[in-house]
């Protein structure tokens, strides 16, 4: 019995509002991330969108939320993409665009935002690859590029440009040759890779590993 | 054990604080349908208190806030939702109807008279590759338009006839500013080309009528031409090809772009490997240099500057046709244009386009006499667009030009006359697009123009109305006055004539849904005051000449049915009489034919990398005077067909990105004929004697190798 006054008193002791604020933040995108990261399809990314949507109207200076946002749109694009529904998925590779672009005026300097917005541009490509590849690669190996500038740490940024070489025609200087080498690079900076908090990115180690993986089985 | 009241005191506690802190708020989103919004955010602004609307669109949530507080609605593809609520406690019970944003997939668009190529909107009936990978076309911007509906195939010419027009009645615009030539000169019989690269232009609309009020000085047709932006990297491309070669580098930088280009050409070696029907002193050779600047002043402004420099000569043996006697024939053309646009965003409802464009060319043309002309113009065109919220619009501009235009006719050394022209033509414009609910919009606009040369002044107006029948489909109308100078070779005889004149009428019906496009559309053309002289050498000229052009264009695509073809279609019916030139009477003129069909059939082999096209042309025989003959333009041209095949092969060489092309036109080599030339005057006998005019060869064959010289990345 004493306990449960306890827990009770305790429950109320932390509720001082600035205390209650700060781990309300906390505890909100720490259960948001962990949705996310359970997330299977199109309708449970774009719920998590829409968390990510309040946290990051609430929370004007935080670049995380509209990060997590865009990253949301961009699976919910993907889930689209898979079921050949190319108008939602133009939608949603836009609205991802936009909030990412939003990430980048509150942190400018953040690889981990420019890594996510190059993987965003290849959403573009898929729409029509013989008419936008020429147009969006380009943005997409800058914007990567400018990923590993910002830190060279960051896995993410070798993951797009090996993706997205990946998929180029051998022809444009592509394929899963061209692509091994960022690939593997990429694997590499995975293992060593340590988010600074919980909250923060650590997305497609999956994906690399099953690109690498195809080449295996190809050859 | 337990002290059960104490414990159903808590919880009675509990739950009280509980009702007393929290508010339930629950309802329903739907579209105006009534259909459920599944997945829509729904919230208290400035709060973590929300959800996500579920199956039947029910949403169901707590919040602590109290007091006036905003609800905010919003989901992809609908405008946003906010209502201010007074929470206190009492569950909320809210359904929410959202309203559609109108976007480029469902939005309803003037699409009467107007074909558009682009990569940027979505409900275009091209891409701009499609252009560049058009069989028959050898990537010439003309060449390409002639697949579409409403356009007549007339191989002589190489230009564009529009829907019963002359091709003088078809202007050109790049960046809203008029290109004097856009054609590279060219002597009769020989079919001209377009100076500009089709990989200049993110955009192309070619409207066959009915076209906005920005536009003017085209009794027919528009080709309004947008050029690209900043180019994407830093790039070097080289090309090799069976008439010529040419470079150009690309330079990017982080606001900024340069492209400096050359090309040079020659027919010669092509010309003496495969028989020709023209006996050449000079075959077709040329030279063309280009500047291209982009720099992005703002994030919303936008400066281009374009220079384009070229000159092309030819000399022949030109059989005459009193004796068939050779007559040697000299041209030489010197262009050179400029193209300079700011374009800015002001705020939030005023935009801003200025441009400037220059052009001068001269042409020399020498038989037994010498006959130059010599054309300058300096435009000015000032733009601005004021938006109020998403349903309207506003286009207001201003425009003015400055032509100079000269000719020396000079026989044995002796100028024999050397008529000059100069005209100061002002125009103003205003149009209005008012969304008049989101099916139906309307496009209301008048142009007035002024030439000072004849001293007239005239007012257009045009309006168009689109309104969408279903999601995919939609009808449109249109109609417009327009006006036109006359011609300079007419002017010069006599000034104080009038503007020729057009009325447009059409009827569309378009439906585009999974890469498929159909469309009808049926038009009227009236003309007024065409000009019209007696005979070719008189100077009566007059205004006197009127006519009429209707018909039906059909056009189908599709890029669904059969995996990794493209093939569209277009058919083209024509009914049209002009009293005009020296005609003694209405009648079809030489460049219409009742009926044009084009097949294009495109079909990718993703496993070779090998784009193969083809394209077939048919074209209904074509009226021709024989002057020895009492009815006037009682004779008829064969039937024209036309084969053409081209393969593009993309493959890599060196770690460079290149693509090896070939096109053979007219591949089954049908006969083809374009009609007669007769003499001028008769001979001893009064018979007009006559030569026939054909191709200069069955066939032309392109062979052409585009290296991209890719920036070393730090792969």
């Amino acid at each position: 019995m004493r306990t449960i006054i306890f827990l009770f008193s305790g429950l109320f002791l932390f509720s001082t509002p600035l205390q209650a604020q700060q781990s309300k933040y906390e505890k909100a995108m720490a259960s948001a991330v962990d949705n996310i990261r359970a997330a299977q399809d199109a309708e449970s990314f774009l719920a998590a969108a829409n968390v990510f949507e309040r946290i990051a109207k609430a929370e004007a200076e935080e670049w995380l939320p509209l990060y997590y946002q865009s990253y949301a749109h961009m699976m919910t694009a993907i889930h689209y993409f898979g079921q050949q529904k190319m108008n939602d998925c133009l939608a949603h590779v836009k609205k991802a665009e936009e909030k990412i672009e939003l990430a980048k005026k509150i942190a400018p300097k953040e690889s981990e935002i420019f890594a996510l917005h190059a993987f965003i541009l290849q959403g573009y490509i898929w729409e029509d690859p013989q008419s936008k590849g020429a147009q969006y690669t380009p943005m997409v190996m800058q914007a990567a590029e400018t990923a590993i500038a910002l830190n060279s740490e960051n896995p993410r940024g070798f993951y797009i440009k090996g993706q997205q070489l990946f998929h180029m025609p051998t022809f444009f200087g592509g394929g899963p040759e061209a692509a091994m080498p960022f690939l593997k690079k990429a694997l590499e900076k995975y293992e060593d890779f340590k988010p600074v908090s919980s909250l923060y990115p650590n997305w497609g180690k999956a994906n690399v590993e099953q690109l690498i993986g195809q080449v295996g089985n190809g050859n | 054990m337990y002290h059960k009241p104490f414990f159903l005191g808590l919880f009675i506690l509990f739950t009280l604080q509980l009702a007393s802190q929290n508010t339930l708020i629950v309802g329903k989103i739907s579209d105006k349908k009534g259909e459920p919004i599944i997945g829509a955010n729904v919230y208290i602004e400035g709060t973590y208190d929300g959800t996500t609307s579920e199956s039947d669109g029910l949403y169901q949530f707590n919040t602590e806030e109290k007091g006036e507080q905003t609800l905010a609605v919003s989901y992809i593809g609908y405008e946003d939702f906010s209502i201010t609520l007074n929470i206190s406690g009492e569950k909320v019970s809210l359904d929410i109807v959202l309203e559609e944003t109108i976007n480029e997939l469902n939005e309803v668009v003037i699409t009467a008279g107007a074909f558009e190529a682009s990569d940027e909107k979505k409900s275009v009936v091209l891409k701009p590759l499609d252009i560049v990978l058009t069989a028959g076309a050898t990537a010439d911007l003309a060449g390409a338009l002639n697949t579409l509906p409403g356009t007549q195939t007339v191989g002589e010419e190489g230009l564009l006839f529009v829907r019963g027009g002359a091709s003088y009645e078809t202007k050109t615009f790049i960046d809203g500013l008029l290109v004097l030539r856009p054609y590279a000169s060219s002597v009769p019989d020989m079919p001209a080309r377009n100076r500009f690269s089709p990989f200049l232009f993110k955009g192309t609309l070619f409207s066959t009528g009915g076209y906005s009020a920005e536009y003017g000085q085209a009794l027919s047709a528009a080709l309004v031409l947008q050029t690209q932006d900043l180019a994407p990297e830093t790039l070097t491309s080289i090309s090799l090809m069976s008439i010529g070669l040419g470079a150009s580098h690309t330079q990017r930088w982080e606001n900024s772009s340069l492209t400096i280009g050359g090309d040079y050409s020659n027919l010669s070696p092509y010309m003496s490997l495969i028989n020709q029907n023209v006996s050449w002193h000079l075959a077709p050779q040329g030279m063309n240099s280009q500047l291209v600047y982009r720099k992005k002043t703002s994030e919303t402004g936008m400066l281009k500057v374009m220079a384009n420099a070229s000159t092309n000569k030819l000399a022949l043996d030109y059989p005459r046709a009193e004796d068939l006697s050779l007559v040697r024939l000299d041209l030489h053309n010197q262009n050179l244009f400029l193209n300079a646009t700011y374009s800015e965003i002001l705020n939030d409802k005023w935009s801003l386009f200025t441009g400037l464009a220059y052009t001068e060319d001269t042409d020399k043309i020498a038989e037994k006499f010498q006959f130059d002309t010599r054309e300058r113009s300096a435009q000015l065109k000032l733009k601005w667009k004021y938006t109020s919220g998403d349903f309207v619009s506003f286009n207001m501009g201003l425009e003015y030009w400055n032509q100079h235009y000269k000719q020396d006719f000079i026989e044995a050394n002796e100028l024999l006359w050397a008529p000059s022209l100069q005209n100061n033509y002002g125009a103003a414009f205003f149009e209005a697009n008012i969304y008049l609910s989101k099916k139906l919009v309307s496009r209301a606009g008048l142009r007035t123009e002024y030439s000072s040369i004849i001293d007239r002044w005239n007012v257009a107006p045009r309006w168009s109305l689109a309104y969408k029948t279903g999601d995919y489909s939609q009808f449109s109308f249109a109609y417009g006055a327009f006006f036109q100078n006359p011609e300079n070779q007419q002017l010069i005889y006599r000034r104080d004539l009038n503007f020729e004149r057009a009325n447009h009428f059409m009827l569309n019906f378009q439906k585009i849904h999974n890469d498929r496009i159909f469309r009808i559309e049926a038009y009227e053309k009236n003309y007024d005051q065409l000009i019209t002289f007696p005979s070719l050498r008189s100077r009566n000229i007059d205004n006197n000449g009127d006519g009429y052009a209707r018909g039906i264009d059909l056009f189908y695509r599709d890029r669904k049915t059969f995996e990794n073809v493209d093939f569209w279609l277009s058919y083209s019916l024509l009914d049209t009489r002009r009293l005009f030139r020296d005609f003694p009477e209405s009648s079809t003129p030489n460049f219409a034919s009742k009926h044009n069909l084009s097949i294009v059939y495109k079909q990718w082999l993703p496993k070779i990398n090998t784009m193969l096209g083809w394209t077939y042309s048919y074209g209904s025989p074509r009226p021709y005077n024989d002057p020895n003959s009492s009815f006037f333009n009682a004779e008829r041209t064969p039937t024209y067909h036309d084969l053409s095949f081209n393969a593009s092969y993309l493959t890599n060489w060196f770690g460079n990105f290149t693509i090896v092309y070939v096109s053979v036109s007219n591949v089954f080599g049908f006969e083809q004929n374009f009609g007669r030339r007769f003499s001028t005057s008769p001979d001893a006998n009064g018979q007009f004697s006559s030569i026939a005019v054909d191709p200069q060869a069955r066939r032309f064959l392109f062979l052409g190798v585009f290296l991209s010289l890719g920036q070393e990345r730090d792969f």
